[in-house]
Protein backbone atom coordinates (compact mmCIF):
# COMPACT_ATOMS: atom_id res chain seq x y z
CA UNK A 1 0.00 0.00 0.00
CA UNK A 2 1.27 3.49 -0.83
CA UNK A 3 2.03 6.02 1.95
CA UNK A 4 0.14 9.19 2.95
CA UNK A 5 -3.29 7.94 1.94
CA UNK A 6 -4.75 10.76 4.05
CA UNK A 7 -3.92 13.18 1.23
CA UNK A 8 -6.67 11.61 -0.90
CA UNK A 9 -9.15 13.84 0.82
CA UNK A 10 -12.12 12.85 -1.36
CA UNK A 11 -11.66 9.13 -0.77
CA UNK A 12 -14.92 7.59 0.43
CA UNK A 13 -14.26 3.86 0.16
CA UNK A 14 -11.18 2.17 1.55
CA UNK A 15 -11.84 -1.50 2.08
CA UNK A 16 -8.45 -2.33 3.64
CA UNK A 17 -5.90 -0.16 5.42
CA UNK A 18 -2.67 -1.79 6.56
CA UNK A 19 -0.82 -0.08 9.40
CA UNK A 20 2.97 -0.11 9.15
CA UNK A 21 5.60 1.41 11.37
CA UNK A 22 7.04 3.39 8.40
CA UNK A 23 6.25 7.07 7.88
CA UNK A 24 3.00 7.70 6.04
CA UNK A 25 1.47 4.37 7.01
CA UNK A 26 0.19 5.16 10.50
CA UNK A 27 -3.40 5.39 11.69
CA UNK A 28 -3.34 9.21 11.77
CA UNK A 29 -3.56 9.07 7.95
CA UNK A 30 -7.25 8.17 8.35
CA UNK A 31 -8.04 11.31 10.35
CA UNK A 32 -9.69 13.45 7.66
CA UNK A 33 -11.04 10.70 5.40
CA UNK A 34 -14.83 10.62 5.36
CA UNK A 35 -15.01 6.89 4.78
CA UNK A 36 -18.25 5.04 4.25
CA UNK A 37 -19.34 1.39 3.90
CA UNK A 38 -16.71 -1.16 4.89
CA UNK A 39 -13.27 -0.64 6.37
CA UNK A 40 -10.79 -3.27 7.51
CA UNK A 41 -7.77 -2.04 9.46
CA UNK A 42 -4.98 -4.61 9.57
CA UNK A 43 -1.58 -4.69 11.25
CA UNK A 44 -2.71 -2.77 14.31
CA UNK A 45 0.21 -4.28 16.25
CA UNK A 46 2.41 -1.88 14.25
CA UNK A 47 1.02 1.31 15.79
CA UNK A 48 3.88 3.32 17.20
CA UNK A 49 2.03 5.76 19.41
CA UNK A 50 -1.34 6.05 21.08
CA UNK A 51 -1.74 9.56 19.76
CA UNK A 52 -1.68 8.16 16.20
CA UNK A 53 -4.48 5.81 17.20
CA UNK A 54 -6.54 8.65 18.59
CA UNK A 55 -5.95 10.55 15.34
CA UNK A 56 -7.56 7.74 13.34
CA UNK A 57 -10.81 9.45 14.29
CA UNK A 58 -13.09 6.45 13.77
CA UNK A 59 -15.64 8.19 15.93
CA UNK A 60 -15.98 10.87 13.26
CA UNK A 61 -16.77 8.42 10.46
CA UNK A 62 -20.51 8.33 10.79
CA UNK A 63 -21.09 6.62 7.43
CA UNK A 64 -19.00 3.53 8.21
CA UNK A 65 -21.24 0.51 8.53
CA UNK A 66 -18.77 -2.39 8.79
CA UNK A 67 -15.45 -2.31 10.59
CA UNK A 68 -12.82 -5.01 11.01
CA UNK A 69 -9.96 -4.39 13.44
CA UNK A 70 -7.16 -6.90 13.01
CA UNK A 71 -3.91 -7.44 14.81
CA UNK A 72 -1.28 -9.70 13.27
CA UNK A 73 -1.65 -13.43 13.66
CA UNK A 74 2.09 -14.04 13.40
CA UNK A 75 2.21 -15.05 17.06
CA UNK A 76 5.09 -12.63 17.66
CA UNK A 77 4.02 -10.20 20.32
CA UNK A 78 5.47 -6.80 19.64
CA UNK A 79 6.19 -4.26 22.36
CA UNK A 80 3.02 -2.33 21.73
CA UNK A 81 0.76 -5.35 21.85
CA UNK A 82 0.72 -4.90 25.62
CA UNK A 83 -1.18 -1.74 24.96
CA UNK A 84 -3.83 -3.64 23.01
CA UNK A 85 -6.66 -2.63 25.33
CA UNK A 86 -5.67 1.04 25.25
CA UNK A 87 -5.41 0.91 21.47
CA UNK A 88 -8.82 -0.71 21.11
CA UNK A 89 -10.25 1.78 23.57
CA UNK A 90 -9.13 4.62 21.26
CA UNK A 91 -10.49 2.90 18.15
CA UNK A 92 -14.07 3.47 19.23
CA UNK A 93 -16.17 3.82 16.07
CA UNK A 94 -19.21 6.02 15.53
CA UNK A 95 -22.37 4.61 17.03
CA UNK A 96 -23.90 4.19 13.55
CA UNK A 97 -21.68 1.14 12.97
CA UNK A 98 -23.66 -2.06 12.35
CA UNK A 99 -21.00 -4.79 11.93
CA UNK A 100 -17.86 -5.15 14.00
CA UNK A 101 -15.16 -7.78 13.71
CA UNK A 102 -12.13 -7.96 15.99
CA UNK A 103 -9.36 -10.39 15.07
CA UNK A 104 -6.25 -11.52 16.96
CA UNK A 105 -6.73 -8.93 19.68
CA UNK A 106 -4.42 -9.72 22.60
CA UNK A 107 -6.11 -7.87 25.44
CA UNK A 108 -7.65 -9.68 28.41
CA UNK A 109 -10.81 -7.56 28.31
CA UNK A 110 -12.69 -5.39 25.85
CA UNK A 111 -13.13 -1.67 26.31
CA UNK A 112 -16.50 -0.53 27.58
CA UNK A 113 -17.56 1.19 24.34
CA UNK A 114 -18.49 -2.16 22.84
CA UNK A 115 -21.26 -2.80 25.35
CA UNK A 116 -22.92 0.56 24.79
CA UNK A 117 -22.75 0.26 21.01
CA UNK A 118 -26.47 -0.14 20.72
CA UNK A 119 -26.74 -0.23 16.91
CA UNK A 120 -24.54 -3.33 16.49
CA UNK A 121 -26.24 -6.03 14.46
CA UNK A 122 -23.26 -8.31 13.78
CA UNK A 123 -20.34 -9.00 16.10
CA UNK A 124 -17.45 -11.35 15.47
CA UNK A 125 -14.52 -11.98 17.79
CA UNK A 126 -11.90 -14.29 16.40
CA UNK A 127 -8.61 -15.54 17.88
CA UNK A 128 -8.69 -13.12 20.81
CA UNK A 129 -6.77 -15.74 22.73
CA UNK A 130 -6.06 -13.92 25.98
CA UNK A 131 -9.61 -12.81 26.44
CA UNK A 132 -11.14 -14.20 29.63
CA UNK A 133 -14.42 -12.36 29.70
CA UNK A 134 -16.70 -10.53 27.29
CA UNK A 135 -18.62 -7.35 28.04
CA UNK A 136 -22.37 -7.79 28.77
CA UNK A 137 -23.35 -8.19 25.12
CA UNK A 138 -26.68 -9.59 26.26
CA UNK A 139 -27.92 -6.02 26.60
CA UNK A 140 -27.28 -5.04 22.96
CA UNK A 141 -30.83 -4.51 21.74
CA UNK A 142 -30.34 -5.11 18.00
CA UNK A 143 -27.56 -7.71 17.93
CA UNK A 144 -28.68 -10.42 15.48
CA UNK A 145 -25.49 -12.40 14.86
CA UNK A 146 -22.67 -13.34 17.19
CA UNK A 147 -19.62 -15.33 16.17
CA UNK A 148 -16.91 -16.36 18.63
CA UNK A 149 -13.96 -18.46 17.51
CA UNK A 150 -10.56 -19.63 18.72
CA UNK A 151 -10.68 -18.16 22.20
CA UNK A 152 -9.01 -20.58 24.58
CA UNK A 153 -9.90 -18.94 27.88
CA UNK A 154 -13.49 -17.98 27.33
CA UNK A 155 -16.03 -19.77 29.57
CA UNK A 156 -19.28 -17.86 28.99
CA UNK A 157 -20.74 -15.47 26.43
CA UNK A 158 -22.31 -13.37 29.11
CA UNK A 159 -21.34 -13.14 32.76
CA UNK A 160 -23.64 -10.28 33.65
CA UNK A 161 -25.13 -10.84 37.07
CA UNK A 162 -26.39 -7.33 37.63
CA UNK A 163 -29.80 -7.78 36.04
CA UNK A 164 -32.28 -10.15 37.45
CA UNK A 165 -35.99 -10.70 37.70
CA UNK A 166 -39.05 -10.59 35.53
CA UNK A 167 -38.99 -8.44 32.41
CA UNK A 168 -35.25 -8.82 31.76
CA UNK A 169 -34.48 -9.87 28.19
CA UNK A 170 -31.06 -11.29 27.44
CA UNK A 171 -29.89 -11.11 23.82
CA UNK A 172 -33.37 -9.94 22.80
CA UNK A 173 -32.71 -9.85 19.02
CA UNK A 174 -30.05 -12.53 18.62
CA UNK A 175 -30.91 -14.95 15.80
CA UNK A 176 -27.67 -16.66 14.88
CA UNK A 177 -24.71 -17.81 16.99
CA UNK A 178 -21.49 -19.61 16.01
CA UNK A 179 -19.19 -21.01 18.66
CA UNK A 180 -16.05 -22.46 17.10
CA UNK A 181 -12.89 -23.70 18.80
CA UNK A 182 -13.63 -22.67 22.38
CA UNK A 183 -11.98 -25.46 24.42
CA UNK A 184 -12.98 -24.10 27.85
CA UNK A 185 -16.39 -22.74 26.99
CA UNK A 186 -19.00 -23.97 29.50
CA UNK A 187 -22.29 -22.16 29.03
CA UNK A 188 -23.87 -19.35 27.08
CA UNK A 189 -24.94 -17.46 30.18
CA UNK A 190 -23.22 -17.72 33.51
CA UNK A 191 -26.48 -16.88 35.22
CA UNK A 192 -29.84 -17.79 33.68
CA UNK A 193 -32.33 -14.99 34.10
CA UNK A 194 -35.44 -13.44 32.61
CA UNK A 195 -36.23 -14.15 28.98
CA UNK A 196 -33.10 -15.59 27.36
CA UNK A 197 -32.38 -15.76 23.62
CA UNK A 198 -36.06 -15.35 22.67
CA UNK A 199 -35.23 -15.25 18.92
CA UNK A 200 -32.24 -17.55 18.63
CA UNK A 201 -32.99 -19.84 15.70
CA UNK A 202 -29.61 -20.88 14.35
CA UNK A 203 -26.78 -22.32 16.44
CA UNK A 204 -23.49 -23.80 15.20
CA UNK A 205 -21.13 -25.44 17.66
CA UNK A 206 -17.75 -26.89 16.72
CA UNK A 207 -14.93 -27.80 19.07
CA UNK A 208 -16.52 -26.80 22.39
CA UNK A 209 -15.97 -30.01 24.43
CA UNK A 210 -17.08 -28.56 27.78
CA UNK A 211 -20.22 -26.82 26.57
CA UNK A 212 -23.53 -27.64 28.22
CA UNK A 213 -26.49 -26.22 26.34
CA UNK A 214 -29.24 -24.30 28.01
CA UNK A 215 -32.93 -24.28 27.17
CA UNK A 216 -33.27 -22.56 23.79
CA UNK A 217 -36.96 -22.74 22.97
CA UNK A 218 -36.85 -20.98 19.58
CA UNK A 219 -33.95 -22.92 18.07
CA UNK A 220 -34.66 -24.15 14.52
CA UNK A 221 -31.30 -25.07 13.02
CA UNK A 222 -28.66 -26.80 15.09
CA UNK A 223 -25.25 -27.95 13.91
CA UNK A 224 -23.04 -29.71 16.42
CA UNK A 225 -19.60 -30.87 15.32
CA UNK A 226 -17.45 -32.67 17.84
CA UNK A 227 -20.06 -33.60 20.37
CA UNK A 228 -20.57 -35.74 23.45
CA UNK A 229 -23.67 -37.09 25.20
CA UNK A 230 -23.79 -34.24 27.70
CA UNK A 231 -23.95 -31.69 24.93
CA UNK A 232 -26.69 -33.59 23.09
CA UNK A 233 -28.89 -34.28 26.10
CA UNK A 234 -30.90 -31.01 26.15
CA UNK A 235 -31.74 -31.30 22.46
CA UNK A 236 -34.92 -33.14 23.33
CA UNK A 237 -36.35 -29.91 24.78
CA UNK A 238 -35.80 -27.83 21.63
CA UNK A 239 -39.36 -28.15 20.38
CA UNK A 240 -38.99 -25.87 17.35
CA UNK A 241 -35.96 -27.65 15.87
CA UNK A 242 -36.34 -28.25 12.14
CA UNK A 243 -32.76 -29.12 11.17
CA UNK A 244 -30.28 -31.02 13.29
CA UNK A 245 -26.83 -32.04 12.12
CA UNK A 246 -24.61 -33.82 14.61
CA UNK A 247 -21.13 -35.05 13.91
CA UNK A 248 -18.42 -36.49 16.14
CA UNK A 249 -15.42 -34.82 14.57
CA UNK A 250 -14.64 -32.24 11.94
CA UNK B 1 -20.00 -42.44 21.58
CA UNK B 2 -21.84 -45.73 21.19
CA UNK B 3 -25.37 -44.40 21.63
CA UNK B 4 -27.30 -41.14 21.88
CA UNK B 5 -28.92 -39.93 25.09
CA UNK B 6 -32.29 -41.59 25.59
CA UNK B 7 -35.18 -39.47 24.42
CA UNK B 8 -32.92 -37.08 22.55
CA UNK B 9 -35.10 -37.07 19.44
CA UNK B 10 -38.45 -37.90 21.01
CA UNK B 11 -39.98 -34.45 21.45
CA UNK B 12 -38.63 -32.76 18.35
CA UNK B 13 -42.00 -32.54 16.68
CA UNK B 14 -40.95 -29.92 14.10
CA UNK B 15 -37.76 -31.64 12.96
CA UNK B 16 -37.57 -31.69 9.16
CA UNK B 17 -33.95 -32.60 8.56
CA UNK B 18 -31.77 -34.92 10.61
CA UNK B 19 -28.15 -35.50 9.65
CA UNK B 20 -25.97 -37.81 11.68
CA UNK B 21 -22.41 -37.96 10.44
CA UNK B 22 -19.19 -39.58 11.54
CA UNK B 23 -20.04 -41.51 14.66
CA UNK B 24 -17.72 -44.45 13.95
CA UNK B 25 -18.50 -46.23 17.24
CA UNK B 26 -22.23 -45.67 17.27
CA UNK B 27 -23.94 -49.05 17.76
CA UNK B 28 -27.60 -48.07 17.84
CA UNK B 29 -30.11 -45.30 17.38
CA UNK B 30 -32.84 -44.75 19.95
CA UNK B 31 -35.80 -47.04 19.25
CA UNK B 32 -38.38 -44.28 19.21
CA UNK B 33 -40.29 -42.68 16.35
CA UNK B 34 -38.78 -39.60 14.74
CA UNK B 35 -40.73 -36.41 14.14
CA UNK B 36 -43.68 -36.84 11.79
CA UNK B 37 -42.51 -33.64 10.08
CA UNK B 38 -39.21 -35.26 9.05
CA UNK B 39 -38.50 -34.83 5.34
CA UNK B 40 -34.86 -35.77 5.07
CA UNK B 41 -32.75 -38.29 6.96
CA UNK B 42 -29.05 -38.66 6.31
CA UNK B 43 -26.82 -41.10 8.13
CA UNK B 44 -23.19 -41.39 7.14
CA UNK B 45 -19.86 -42.71 8.40
CA UNK B 46 -21.30 -44.81 11.22
CA UNK B 47 -19.31 -47.99 10.58
CA UNK B 48 -20.52 -49.85 13.68
CA UNK B 49 -24.20 -49.10 13.12
CA UNK B 50 -25.55 -52.47 12.01
CA UNK B 51 -29.30 -51.85 12.04
CA UNK B 52 -31.94 -49.15 12.13
CA UNK B 53 -34.62 -49.72 14.77
CA UNK B 54 -38.06 -50.53 13.36
CA UNK B 55 -39.78 -47.76 15.28
CA UNK B 56 -37.58 -44.97 14.02
CA UNK B 57 -39.24 -44.72 10.60
CA UNK B 58 -42.73 -45.64 11.69
CA UNK B 59 -45.46 -43.38 10.36
CA UNK B 60 -43.13 -40.85 8.78
CA UNK B 61 -45.55 -39.77 6.06
CA UNK B 62 -43.55 -36.65 5.14
CA UNK B 63 -40.20 -38.38 4.70
CA UNK B 64 -39.04 -37.82 1.13
CA UNK B 65 -35.32 -38.54 1.21
CA UNK B 66 -33.13 -41.08 2.97
CA UNK B 67 -29.39 -41.04 2.33
CA UNK B 68 -27.20 -43.72 3.86
CA UNK B 69 -23.48 -43.86 3.29
CA UNK B 70 -20.49 -45.66 4.78
CA UNK B 71 -22.50 -47.45 7.45
CA UNK B 72 -22.30 -51.03 8.65
CA UNK B 73 -26.04 -51.66 8.15
CA UNK B 74 -26.84 -55.34 7.52
CA UNK B 75 -30.44 -54.84 6.44
CA UNK B 76 -33.14 -52.23 5.91
CA UNK B 77 -36.06 -52.00 8.35
CA UNK B 78 -39.36 -53.56 7.27
CA UNK B 79 -41.29 -50.33 7.73
CA UNK B 80 -39.49 -48.68 4.82
CA UNK B 81 -42.21 -50.31 2.67
CA UNK B 82 -44.84 -48.12 4.29
CA UNK B 83 -43.27 -44.72 3.71
CA UNK B 84 -45.76 -43.28 1.24
CA UNK B 85 -43.86 -40.07 0.47
CA UNK B 86 -40.41 -41.58 0.12
CA UNK B 87 -39.07 -40.43 -3.24
CA UNK B 88 -35.33 -40.85 -2.89
CA UNK B 89 -33.24 -43.54 -1.28
CA UNK B 90 -29.51 -43.50 -1.87
CA UNK B 91 -27.12 -46.03 -0.43
CA UNK B 92 -23.42 -45.56 -0.89
CA UNK B 93 -20.44 -47.51 0.41
CA UNK B 94 -22.47 -50.02 2.44
CA UNK B 95 -21.30 -53.39 1.02
CA UNK B 96 -23.79 -55.63 2.85
CA UNK B 97 -26.76 -53.46 1.94
CA UNK B 98 -25.60 -53.30 -1.65
CA UNK B 99 -25.73 -57.06 -1.85
CA UNK B 100 -29.13 -57.27 -0.15
CA UNK B 101 -30.70 -54.62 -2.39
CA UNK B 102 -29.53 -56.12 -5.68
CA UNK B 103 -32.28 -55.99 -8.25
CA UNK B 104 -34.19 -59.28 -8.50
CA UNK B 105 -32.01 -61.40 -6.24
CA UNK B 106 -31.37 -59.30 -3.11
CA UNK B 107 -33.35 -60.15 0.05
CA UNK B 108 -34.26 -56.50 0.66
CA UNK B 109 -35.00 -55.59 -2.95
CA UNK B 110 -38.75 -55.85 -2.55
CA UNK B 111 -38.59 -53.33 0.31
CA UNK B 112 -37.17 -50.65 -1.97
CA UNK B 113 -38.53 -51.55 -5.40
CA UNK B 114 -41.39 -49.04 -5.08
CA UNK B 115 -39.15 -46.01 -4.42
CA UNK B 116 -39.11 -43.73 -7.51
CA UNK B 117 -35.47 -42.71 -7.17
CA UNK B 118 -33.43 -45.51 -5.74
CA UNK B 119 -29.67 -45.41 -6.16
CA UNK B 120 -27.01 -47.70 -4.80
CA UNK B 121 -23.26 -47.52 -5.24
Amino acid sequence: MFPYIGRLSSLRTLSVYIVRSKTGHNLAELHDLKLEGKLSIEGIENVSSLSDVREANLMGKKDLRELCLSWSNSGKTKTHANNAIEVLHLLQPHSNLKCLRILHYEGLYFPSWIEIHNCLVYLELRSCENCVQLPPFGKLPFLKQLSLSNMDKLRYVDVDESQDGVGVRVFPSLEKVSLLGLPNFERLLKMERGEMFPRLSDLTICGCPKLVLQFLPSLKDLIVIGCNSELLRPISSFHCLTTCLVKVTK
Amino acid sequence: MTSFPEGMLRNLTCLQTLILTNFPKLKELPNEPLSHALERLQISCCGDLESLPEQILEGLQSLRTIEISSCGLRSLPECIRNLASLEVLTICDCPTLKERCKEGTGEDYDKVAHIPKFGID
